[in-house]
Formats: C-alpha cells, sequence, structure tokens
C-alpha cells in the first residue's frame, strides 16, 4: 500500500464523534404522515386553530408536488410513510426554569459540549436546544427580554406572540416554496423564534443547538428571525446526531426578515452524521433558508462550514428588495466518503444599489461529490446592482469530484456582475514545503485546507470559529490523495 | 555529519545521480556546482526526502543515522534545512503561522516544550533581524506574492528561526540583484557555527565570494566530477564548464 | 428531458420518408420528446414553443439562391438548397452524397435525432484540401435538416466556413448538424457567421471528436436571428488535445441567440480555452453555458474559460451559467465571467481628447470584441466579420 492510500484508509476509517444516543423515554407519533398526523402534532403543540389549518393547506399542497431532482446528489427514494414526525423526550410537566429540566437531557448536551447552565455559558451566547421533535431549554430568557428581545422555542412563540408569528411565517419561505418546505410547513415541530425590537443591537450571540436522537425520526424544524428597523443581532446554529445505519431526513425551513438599516448575521456550522465509509445511513439535510433584506439599507449575511450529512441540498439565499441592502454568502463546504453536496445561494436583486458577495470553498475529498450551484438574478428595477462571486474548489484524491454550477441572469443594464472560479489539487510541492520544515503530512493538509477556507472561517464568530477549524482539520485529517 | 555513498537516484526510470560519494563535516561549508541538468537540486531533493525520486543505490547517513529511512519532516526534526530553489506559495497561511507550526512541532520531536506566543514572537523578532525582513511580509500569506528575493530572504529567515545543523541551499541566488545577496550570504555566514554545516548549491561563483566555501565540488551528468578548493569556483567563474566537459569525455 | 410537444412531432410525421436507419433515429425521437418548458438544458430559450408558434413545418418555398452571397475566395465552396447538395453550384467534386447512416450517438439529444430522421441526404466531406472549404445553406423551406460529416485525416489541416442564407420574408427553421473527426495530430478549424434576419429559426448542432495530439477550433460570430441555437461539443478522446471554442454575440433588436457549448477531456494532458463575449443592445437577448468536463482519467487537464459581457440598452437580457464537472484532481480549471456596462471613465477619457461620444463607444466596444476574432484565418471572413461589427457599432 503506498503512503497515500494508507493515509486515505486512515482517514476514512475516521469514526465520527458524536455518533451516539441517549434512551429517553419518548413521546412520539405513529410512524407515516396524513392529516390525522398533522392533527395530533398541532394538538401536542396545543396550537391555534388558524396554525393547524395552515399545516394542513401545506401538506395538501404537498402532496402534489414532486421531489425535485434537479441537484447533483443521488439517493434512494425516500419513503415519507415510515418516518416519524413527531418524537419528543418526555417530561413530566412542562419546565418553568431550566432547573426542573430533566437532568440526562442536560447531560445530553453536556456531552456535545453544550451547556445549558447559564454559569457555566459563554456569556456572550444565548442558546434553545432542540432535540428532536421540540425545544428543551433556552437560556438567558429573562436577560434578553429585559431590551425587549425574544428569543425562545417556536412553539412557545406561537402562544406568547401570535400577532408575530401569524404576520411573518411563512412571509419569506411561503409554504408551498419547494417540495420540502411544504413538507416541513406540514410538520414542523419545534424551532427557535428571534425577534429584535427597533433599534436593539443584540449583546449577545443567539444560537440553537440541534439534535437528532430518536431513530426513525425526521427532523424538521423551523427558524424565524425578525429584525426590526435599526437593529442587530447574530445567531448560530449547530447540529449532530447519532450515528444509525438507515437515512434520517432532515428538511428544515429558515426565514430571516431584515427591516430598514437592520443586519442579522446566521451561521451554522453542520455536523449532522455523515454515514459511514461505505456511505451507509447518515442525514439526508433538504434545507431551505431564506432571508428578505425588505428595508432600505439592511443586510443579511449567511456564513456556513458544512461538514456533515450523507446529503446535503441547501440554498441559503437573500432576496434584495430594499435599497442599498447587502446580501453576503460565505461557505465552506467539506465532504468525504460518500457524502454528496449540491449548496450554493441564490441572490435575488429587486431594489437600486444592491450589493451581494459570494465566497464559496469546496473541498473533496474520499469518493465524495461536492458541488456549488449559486444564482444570480440581477431584476430589471435594480439599478446599479454589484455582485461578486468567487467559487473555488480543492480536491483531494481522485476519486472525488467537484462541480460548479453558477446561474447568472441579468435584466438591467446597469448590473457589474463578475464570478471567479477554480479548481485545484492539494499540492504535492505544498505538503513536502511543510514537510521539509518539519510539519507532518496531516498537520500540513490542515494547514494548507485552513488557508484555503480562511477567508470564511474568518466570518465566523468567535465562539465558533474554534469549533469549525476543529471540525474541519478533523473531517480532513490525513487525507491526501 | 553527513556521508553519502555511492548514491543512485532517479526519476520516472530516468537516472540522474548516477553514484554520488560526499562526505560533509561539522564546521565545514560545501559548494556544489554544475551545469544546468547535472544533477545538483536532484541531489539537494533527495537529502530533503522528497518522494518523487527512487534511491536505487547507495546509502546517506547523517550523524550515524540512515537518512534515507525517514521521512522529509523526520529530517527536518533532526536538523536538515533546504532552502528551496522554488519557495511554495501556500495561500491563507502567514509565515508566522507556518513557522509557529513548524517551530513547535520540531520541538516536540526533539521532546521540547512547545513555544508560546510571547517567546514565539521575541525569537521572532530577534532573527528578523538578521535578514531584514519586515513584519508586515511575515503577516501575509506565505510567499504568495512575494517578490523573487523576498521569498530567497524569506527561506533564510525560516533557517534562522529553526537553526538546523545541516543546510542545504539550492540556488539561493538565483534571482537575487547584489544587495538581497549580500544580505542573504550575511544571515548564512551569521548563522554558521563550528557545529552546523552548509551545502551551497549553485550555478554561479558570485555566490561563494560573500558564502566563502571550504571545498568545491562539480558535478556533471550525475556524478562529482571534480573536487577542490575554492579556487576551483574561480577556475569555473573563467573558463566555464566547457572544460570541465571535454576533461570528462576523454575520460 | 420529458416528452412534450408531440403536436410537432405528429404534424412532421407524415412528411417522414426515411430509410431504416432514419426510422429508428424517429423512433429514439418520439421516446425522448422534445424539450419542455422545464428542460434545464433549454431553460433560456423555450425552443418547443416558438417554434410551435411560428414555424410551419410543411411549406415549401421556391430557393433563394444568390450567388453574390458567396465569398469571394479561392477554394472550394459547397452549395445546399434546403438541405440538398448542389452538385452544380458546387466546386467540389468529392464531397459525397450518402444515405443517413446508423445515429451512432446523441441518442439522447432531441435535435441531433431530428435531424437524422428528416435530412434528406448525407455529405461526407474529407480533408485534402489546401484552400479552406465553404459550405452554404441557402434555406427558403420551412423545415430543413442539413447534414454533415467531415473527417480530417491524420495529420491534416482543414478549416471550414459556414454560413446559413434565409429569405426575409419568409418564417424558415434550419436545423443543422455537422461533425468532425479530427484525425491524429490533425487541427480542424470551423468559423460560422450568423448575422440572421428577424425570421430565422435555426438550431445548430456542432460536435467534434479530436484524437490523439489533435486541435480543434470553433469560431462563432452571431448577429441576427429570431432564435439561434448553438450546440457545439468538443470531445476530446486521446492524450495531448486540444479544444478551442471563441463566440462573439453582438445582438440587437428582438435577436435571441443562446450558445451551449461544452467541452469534456477524458485522457491526460489535454487543454481547452474557451472565450465568449456578448453586446447586447436592443431588446435582445444572449445566452452563455458553457460546461467544462473532467474525467477521472484526464489528469494534468487546463481548462479555462471566460464569458464577459455588456448590456447596452434597459430591455437587454443575458443569462450566463458556466459549469465546471470535475472528477480528476491533478487539473487547472478556471472560469470567469463578467457583465457590466460601458466603462464611462473610459468614455470620458477619450471625450476629453476631443472624440465624439458615439465614436468613443464604438471604438471601447470594437477593442472589447476583437479579442474574439484573433483566430479566422480566411481573410474574406475576418472582413465580413470585421465589417459586420462595424456596422452594429456604427
Amino acid at each position: 500500500m503506498s503512503t497515500d492510500e494508507q493515509i486515505l484508509e486512515e482517514f476514512t476509517s475516521k469514526e465520527y464523534e458524536h455518533g451516539w444516543s441517549v434512551d429517553f423515554e419518548a413521546d412520539e407519533a405513529p410512524l407515516g404522515i396524513n392529516d390525522d398526523i398533522i392533527r395530533f402534532i398541532s394538538a401536542k403543540k396545543e396550537e391555534p386553530e388558524w396554525l393547524l389549518e395552515w399545516r394542513l393547506k401545506a401538506f395538501k399542497q404537498w402532496q402534489k408536488m414532486t421531489e425535485p431532482n434537479w441537484a447533483n446528489v443521488k439517493y434512494p427514494k425516500v419513503d415519507y410513510q415510515s418516518i416519524r414526525y413527531y418524537s419528543a423526550p418526555k417530561q413530566d410537566k412542562k419546565p418553568k426554569s431550566l432547573d426542573e429540566v430533566d437532568p440526562e437531557l442536560l447531560k445530553t448536551f453536556e456531552r456535545l459540549g453544550i451547556s445549558l447552565q447559564e454559569q457555566k455559558r459563554l456569556t456572550g451566547v444565548a442558546v434553545d436546544a432542540v432535540i428532536d421533535s421540540v425545544s428543551v431549554a433556552t437560556t438567558f430568557k429573562e436577560k434578553l427580554s429585559e431590551l425587549g428581545v425574544i428569543f425562545c422555542s417556536f412553539s412557545e412563540a406561537v402562544h406568547e406572540h401570535p400577532e408575530l408569528i401569524k404576520k411573518y411565517l411563512g412571509s419569506v419561505v411561503p409554504a408551498n416554496d419547494n417540495y420540502f418546505a411544504a413538507l416541513n410547513s406540514a410538520v414542523f415541530s419545534d424551532g427557535s423564534f428571534c425577534y429584535i425590537p427597533k433599534g436593539v443591537r443584540c449583546p449577545m450571540e443567539l444560537s440553537t443547538y440541534f439534535r437528532i436522537n430518536a431513530a426513525n425520526t425526521g427532523q424538521f424544524e423551523r427558524t424565524l428571525i425578525v429584525a426590526e428597523d435599526d437593529s442587530y443581532v447574530s445567531y448560530l446554529e449547530g447540529c449532530t446526531a447519532p450515528q444509525r445505519d438507515e437515512n434520517q431526513l432532515h428538511a428544515a425551513v429558515v426565514e430571516i426578515y431584515a427591516a430598514k438599516n437592520a443586519e442579522v448575521k446566521y451561521s451554522t456550522v453542520q455536523n449532522w452524521y455523515p454515514g459511514d465509509k461505505n456511505g451507509k445511513g447518515g442525514i439526508y439535510n433538504f434545507v431551505t433558508k431564506r432571508g428578505i433584506c425588505a428595508g432600505d439599507h439592511s443586510k443579511i449575511s449567511w456564513t456556513q462550514v458544512e461538514t456533515g450529512s450523507a446529503v446535503t441540498w441547501k440554498y441559503p439565499s437573500c432576496i434584495l428588495k430594499g435599497d442599498n441592502s447587502i446580501g453576503e454568502f460565505y461557505s465552506v463546504a467539506v465532504t468525504n466518503n460518500h457524502q454528496q453536496a449540491d449548496t450554493g445561494t441564490k441572490m435575488i436583486h429587486l431594489g437600486k444599489n444592491t450589493r451581494s458577495r459570494i465566497v464559496s470553498k469546496g473541498i473533496s475529498a474520499g469518493k465524495s461529490q461536492n458541488s456549488y450551484r449559486g444564482q444570480v438574478e440581477i431584476m430589471k428595477r435594480a439599478e446599479n446592482a454589484r455582485n461578486f462571486s468567487q467559487c473555488d474548489s480543492l480536491l483531494m484524491g481522485d476519486k472525488c469530484g467537484a462541480h460548479t454550477f453558477p446561474y447568472i441572469d441579468i435584466k438591467n443594464k446597469s448590473a457589474q456582475v463578475e464570478h471567479e472560479a477554480t479548481t485545484s489539487k492539494i499540492g504535492e510541492d505544498q505538503i513536502f514545503y511543510c514537510q521539509q520544515r518539519g510539519i507532518d503530512e496531516e498537520t500540513a493538509v490542515a494547514l494548507i485546507v485552513g488557508g484555503f477556507a480562511k477567508e470564511v472561517m474568518n466570518k465566523l464568530p468567535m465562539e465558533f470559529a474554534v469549533e469549525a477549524r476543529k471540525l474541519l482539520a478533523l473531517t480532513l485529517e490525513g487525507s491526501v490523495g | 555529519m553527513i556521508s553519502i555513498k555511492n548514491l543512485h537516484a532517479s526519476i520516472e526510470d530516468k537516472e540522474i545521480l548516477k553514484g554520488i560519494d560526499l562526505e560533509v563535516k561539522a564546521g565545514e561549508v560545501h559548494a556544489i556546482m554544475g551545469p544546468n541538468g547535472s544533477g545538483k537540486s536532484t541531489l539537494a531533493s533527495v537529502l530533503a526526502g522528497r518522494e518523487d525520486y527512487e534511491i536505487t543505490e547507495g546509502s546517506v547517513t547523517f550523524e550515524n543515522e540512515d537518512l534515507l529511512e525517514l521521512s522529509p519532516e523526520e529530517r527536518a526534526q533532526k536538523g536538515i534545512f533546504l532552502a528551496f530553489q522554488y519557495p511554495v506559495e501556500i495561500p491563507g497561511v502567514s509565515t508566522t503561522n507556518f513557522l509557529k507550526t513548524a517551530i513547535n512541532q520540531v520541538r516536540e520531536a526533539r521532546g521540547q516544550k512547545a513555544l508560546d506566543a510571547v517567546h514565539f514572537l521575541k525569537l521572532m523578532k530577534e532573527k528578523m533581524k538578521l535578514v531584514d525582513i519586515d513584519q508586515a511580509l511575515l503577516s501575509r500569506s506565505l510567499n504568495e506574492g512575494f517578490s523573487g528575493g523576498e521569498k530567497k530572504r524569506n527561506e533564510i529567515f525560516q533557517m534562522a528561526m529553526l537553526e538546523p545543523k545541516l543546510a542545504v541551499l539550492d540556488e539561493t541566488d538565483s534571482g537575487l540583484d547584489i544587495d538581497a545577496l549580500k544580505i542573504v550570504a550575511d544571515g548564512v555566514n551569521t548563522l554558521k557555527t563550528k557545529d552546523t554545516a552548509t551545502i551551497v548549491v549553485t550555478h554561479y561563483q558570485r555566490l561563494l565570494e560573500y558564502i566563502v566555501p571550504d571545498y568545491v565540488h562539480v558535478l556533471y551528468q550525475g556524478r562529482i566530477v571534480k573536487s577542490g578548493d575554492k579556487s576551483l569556483a574561480f577556475e569555473l567563474e573563467e573558463k566555464g564548464y566547457d572544460w570541465i566537459k571535454e576533461e570528462v569525455a576523454a575520460i | 428531458m420529458i416528452k412534450d410537444a408531440p403536436a410537432i412531432l405528429e404534424n412532421i410525421a407524415s412528411t417522414f420518408k426515411g430509410n431504416k436507419a432514419q426510422k429508428s433515429a424517429l423512433d429514439m425521437l418520439n421516446e425522448v420528446g422534445l424539450p419542455h418548458r422545464k428542460s434545464e438544458a433549454y431553460k433560456f430559450t423555450p425552443i418547443t414553443s416558438l417554434l410551435e408558434k411560428n414555424i410551419d413545418f410543411q411549406s415549401i418555398v421556391a430557393d433563394v439562391f444568390d450567388a453574390d452571397k458567396l465569398y469571394d475566395e479561392a477554394g472550394s465552396h459547397l452549395v445546399f438548397i434546403n438541405g440538398e447538395l448542389d452538385i452544380e453550384k458546387s466546386t467540389i467534386a468529392d464531397a459525397l452524397k450518402f444515405e443517413v447512416a446508423e445515429v451512432s450517438e446523441g441518442k439522447h439529444d432531441p435535435f441531433s435525432l431530428l435531424n437524422a430522421a428528416y435530412a434528406k441526404e448525407e455529405i461526407r466531406i474529407e480533408s485534402g484540401y489546401e484552400e479552406p472549404v465553404f459550405v452554404y445553406h441557402f434555406n427558403s423551406n420551412g423545415f430543413t435538416n442539413p447534414r454533415i460529416k467531415v473527417n480530417v485525416k491524420d495529420g491534416h489541416t482543414f478549416r471550414i466556413i459556414e454560413k446559413l442564407i434565409t429569405p426575409e420574408e419568409q418564417k424558415t427553421f434550419t436545423n443543422s448538424y455537422i461533425d468532425f473527426n479530427v484525425g491524429k495530430n490533425a487541427f480542424g478549424y470551423h468559423t460560422k457567421v450568423q448575422n440572421y434576419n428577424a425570421e430565422t429559426f435555426s438550431h445548430e448542432t456542432v460536435v467534434a471528436h479530436v484524437s490523439r495530439d489533435g486541435q480543434f477550433y470553433n469560431n462563432t460570430f452571431s448577429f441576427e436571428g429570431a432564435m439561434v441555437r448553438n450546440n457545439l461539443t468538443i470531445n476530446l478522446e486521446d492524450e495531448n488535445t486540444e479544444g478551442h471554442m471563441y463566440g462573439l454575440f453582438l445582438l440587437d433588436k428582438k435577436s435571441h441567440v443562446d450558445n451551449n457549448t461544452s467541452v469534456d477531456h477524458t485522457k491526460p494532458n489535454s487543454f481547452s480555452n474557451e472565450l465568449y463575449k456578448g453586446i447586447l443592445d436592443e431588446k435582445s437577448t444572449g445566452v452563455f453555458n458553457g460546461k467544462i468536463y473532467v474525467r477521472q482519467d484526464a489528469q494534468k487537464t487546463n481548462a479555462f474559460q471566460s464569458n464577459n459581457n455588456i448590456l447596452l440598452s434597459e430591455d437587454a437580457t443575458l443569462h450566463t451559467k458556466p459549469q465546471l464537472e470535475i472528477w480528476a484532481d491533478d487539473v487547472k480549471c478556471s472560469h470567469g465571467c463578467t457583465s457590466g456596462q460601458l466603462d464611462e471613465d473610459a468614455i470620458f477619457y477619450l471625450r476629453a481628447r476631443g472624440i465624439k461620444e458615439k465614436n468613443a463607444k464604438a471604438m471601447i466596444l470594437k477593442a472589447f470584441a476583437i479579442e474574439t476574432m484573433q483566430h479566422i484565418k480566411v481573410e474574406s471572413v475576418k472582413e465580413e466579420v470585421q465589417q459586420l461589427v462595424d456596422l452594429k457599432l456604427g
């Protein structure tokens, strides 16, 4: 075996760190999906009638839709009737504070490195912890509410702030937007809601941590972020799942609304279970994320580090409606073994002087397929719109693929759009140079990949950057081709 | 310090080195000269452990240890430094970050504690003066967008930081103007001690006016065909390589 | 491809007169169908509905041969009238007429199949001429399917210049197919000048197969047409091969030009270079879709692609979709595309030197366009393109 093969072998046999699961007694819906299941979920959450109607309508529409097949990914047909659409760890009563939360649940999150005990947390981050279908705890709620910031689970928001939910739910991603969004709209179980009132700069990072625990269960969370005029918030999302032989479905929806002068920064470190080295198991990550810069001078910035999931289908997008609004997308997507990722962004320029910037760094190793798919659309009224896109791919080994599909549609002559893409191999010369200075091969690869992804990594909030860097190094350890 | 015996090396079945014998002791400076394509850079790369070359015969011992058994990083950790003819660019990785990683891995291999940020920076400041290198340059991506002179100075700066026992300078003088050449040579001379050795690989005699060799070897067609003291370098400068070629042809 | 628009296929079925090979192409076509409204490959050119709306597939119109349209250039001239080689008007004797042979590729490509099924004949041209060969298609019928196969023998250099001429007052649809087999160490050059009119609809397929050490060049210059779709595919089938694609689409009125190019690197050490430039004025639409495939065996591939565009009018539309698909790891590939308007600073600079605004603009646009013209080697074609550029840009 050559050194290269050895290293590849070593690398591909790397275990997923968060592959364990915990046996909770769970409150579950039967397998499958139909009107009754939706009623069951809605009833569990004691939802108002209008929301149930909204769900049922979405379900009707979903039944008429067909699963999209244009993405550059292949996976066996999902049997939607063998998925469980609701599973919640049983808790005797609804906990009023963290002290009442089942200590086992808290331990689960501790084990993931997420402490829900406020005193143990970095003071800069408030966390909403979601396990399977429900939110189990949200930290720093009181402190935030002093500023008028609402940060709570989606279910809670439905009860406490129905007027806001009614106004914004589905306003950015309509229930029938696409197949997976429609499914989510029908069966979503929980998620986070953030509301930043006018003029408030949220003093801490808001974060949701998603964990799939139960088997055969899909996760369908929904996140809604509303930033009023002149407000600012930075939001973080993290995810892991146990190691299971069967594929599990994650179909989330994230909606962001940014009013005049508002700025929302949304960061994701996605580390769902990617399946084993033979491609068995893993999460299907079919996610719709979209933000609207509704007000003038507003800004939405997406940053994502994607290392997990067996199949990823995800295009965080910005609708730049307000004049002078700004959309950004920074992404590092790493695929290894048999992972497949089709990810990118859409920047829809509607307003005048709107700007967008796309930086995508794809790293493919093992037998994986990594695709960037992006769309820049300059509509007729978008005077002086600007876009710059940069997509770079790095290949490690000769069994993987890197694909780039940028779509650029321009209907206004004043648009200035630039797109650049490169694909290259991690250089043997670079590795040798590092080695000659006494750096071993694995560290050399981590160093080179870190450099390649730096522009995106620098966009992550401090709290996430360290984790993301570690994750990147871990995912690609020794994978030289 | 290093002993090379009957070394044969080939790339893609083409033999480049056809039996090299060379003995370098601590405190010595050896110059390896020769026309283009004679195998000079191959020799430097083989000593550093580049895997593109296959060693078909011979041995290399470094401080009584079989060098050929070691990986490139192990060789570096044991004190072999190669100043590259074409230093490699690594986008997004600053020289500082790069060197910090390197030094700490070398220290780890030698059973020393990692340097903390304060001591590392102190060491860096000290060595920067040696090659007149600017802090701003060290914060930029390694070798990316550096001028030829900056790259070469950066190589010597790295050498100063890593304090090798045996430094192999591969055409370090190429692409340098006379001022840069002096700075580089001064750096190398300052780093020289009675415990270290230097192999200077070059095509021109110019560098050897500043880094004075104890021995000069002429490499031609994969063999050392002539050895002498520094006067040999002057002779080559004056007469070119043709007479060497003729001598070899005559044999 | 979704089966659709049986209306067209049914409509023309009664005119089918093909041989056995053509019948099997027809069967495959019926299986594949024509592009659907949602077909990714025709996303910006709804070809099926455009043809349905505009074209009378069965209309037969007297021929429109016009000797003035021929290039005044030494070389061989091949004149096709409504898809058939007119030997009397042509100056080449050994371009041979054949029956359409069994379709061996493009079995999923509806327009290649459509051509194979309805072509009246298959013309095979072999290299061996010092001078370029000029191919003219005078098409006045509603629906024409010129079909040509070119063989560039080992070590040969062969240039083909192709041109379609249609009447101004007649709606026509030309569905052409030309296939180049470029032998070992051979050079194939193919140049097209597309200066059609508001009634011309065309779908033009160019396929090249390049053998070891061979090179293929395509130059496509588009100036006008109701709907022009260019499908250019270069298959680099062996080591040390090169593919070159250069294009200019300089459009105004309601012209619609869709350039769909693809280069497939299958073996090590191959090279491709692509440069397309678009200048869009008035209500024109330009589409560029450039695909680069680098297969697993194609190590040490270098592939470069660039598409630059300038929009001159509020009503012009541009769609550009570069696409890189790479399965080999030791490759250097890059693509870039830009879209913008005229550089105001540059115009101001020229005006400050006393040049009229109109001239300043024309000067800058011509400079922008000229880069795509450097590979035209035939003088009269170069002149023609230059004249058309001058005419369009004033």
